[in-house]
């Protein structure tokens, strides 16, 4: 409870979970939560560049103790878990850069150091596709392409049965098939990148 | 086509929420064979998670020493009636860490501050040192920290309730860094 002092009014009305209510969030976590989210953190873990590696349990680790210091306000509209996903997301997306600006330093003499650390748009176009190598599993299953697209812009299962002309059982079938896909990617052994 | 970026990066986030919709039994399901399998998983995220909540336990326990060092400091400065300024230059530290160290109680205060501001006020060795968090304190020490700094309140000049409040304390530092 004494963790209850860290938030202010200001956060409880932007609809911000206080310190207590994260804590209690996130030891209510199964092991089913555990495990989806050792896998996520594993997808992002493939994120390593030139030698910078990211253990996926310090990403997981890192992000809860951000969401219970307050460092990552978790909003309560949010399930716990995509907030832990997104805060992963990010974490790693700035490792990365980081890890590929360094790579990208001249080597220097003595104190002269670049102006900014800053990744350039390349360097961050680069980054952002060795996150984003979860959508290349579906490259020729245009149906399951079609349905995270439609997911993506916001869509509700029904709504897509209606636009995608398919039956609740077909959809049901597809987004077993994304879950099972993206589970067993996720599993593999050594990242590949 | 080849979607855009900003189109890849919101389907991948669908994936992954996919994921995280999924039951106990399609994750069984899918992990049979790998090389690491459903418990395996489950048992690495629930030690990040223990690990992250004594992290923020630890945090949270020095956070309230140093709320108690904080008083402590204002009321020993309050009684001596001196200035923050006053303070700083007579015990050659720095006056505004002296005034994170009163209000903030997330700040690291530097640990030659806290060595001479107990030198400056005379108070029992290493006692500041421990409500500074550089050594470990029992956690009655913790609570009588947090106590001293509920009760602590900040007026001008120190009733005389607060003058025993404040001998209380450092009496009980004493007592503890003697042990």
């Amino acid at each position: 409870m004494k963790l209850d002092r860290q938030v202010t009014p200001d956060k409880e009305d932007r609809g911000v979970a206080s310190a207590a209510e994260a804590r209690a969030a996130i030891e209510g976590l199964t092991d089913t939560d555990y495990a989806k989210l050792m896998l996520i953190a594993r997808g992002f873990a493939r994120a390593r560049i030139r030698g910078s590696v990211i253990e996926p349990e310090d990403l997981l680790q890192e992000a809860i103790t951000k969401t219970l210091d307050g460092r990552r306000a978790w909003r309560r509209t949010v399930s716990i878990l995509k907030h832990l996903d997104r805060v992963m997301e990010s974490d790693a997306g700035h490792i990365a850069e980081r890890s590929a600006a360094r790579a990208l330093e001249p080597v220097l003499d003595g104190a002269e150091k670049p102006a900014s650390t800053s990744p350039d748009p390349s360097v961050r176009a680069a980054t952002q596709d060795k996150l984003d190598d979860l959508l290349s599993l579906f490259v020729g299953d245009d149906n399951a392409l079609e349905v995270i697209h439609l997911k993506g812009e916001g869509f509700s299962a029904s709504e897509i049965q209606q636009q995608l002309g398919i039956s609740n059982t077909h959809y049901d079938t597809v987004i077993k098939r994304i879950r099972r896909r993206v589970a067993k990617h996720l599993s593999e052994g050594e990242p590949r990148l | 086509m080849r979607p855009s970026k900003h189109d890849r990066t919101k389907m991948n986030r669908v994936l992954r929420d996919t994921l995280l919709e999924a039951s106990e039994s399609e994750l069984q399901e899918a992990l049979r064979g790998a090389p690491e399998d459903f418990d395996a998983q489950a048992a690495r995220g629930r030690g990040a998670a223990h690990r992250a909540l004594a992290t923020a336990e630890d945090s949270a326990d020095v956070q309230d020493l140093h709320r108690g060092l904080g008083s402590l400091i204002k009321m020993l400065r309050r009684r001596d009636c001196v200035s923050v300024d006053q303070l700083a230059k007579q015990a050659r530290v720095a006056a505004d860490e002296l005034r994170r160290i009163e209000l903030n109680a997330a700040l690291e205060p530097n640990p030659r501050t806290i060595y001479q501001l107990e030198q400056y006020f005379k108070l029992p060795p290493r006692s500041l040192v421990m409500l500074s968090g550089a050594v470990r304190a029992d956690s009655d020490v913790r609570a009588e920290a947090v106590r001293f700094a509920a009760s602590s309140e900040n007026i001008a000049e120190l009733s005389q309730e607060e003058r025993k409040l404040l001998n209380r304390f450092v009496k009980f530092l004493r007592e503890h860094t003697d042990r």
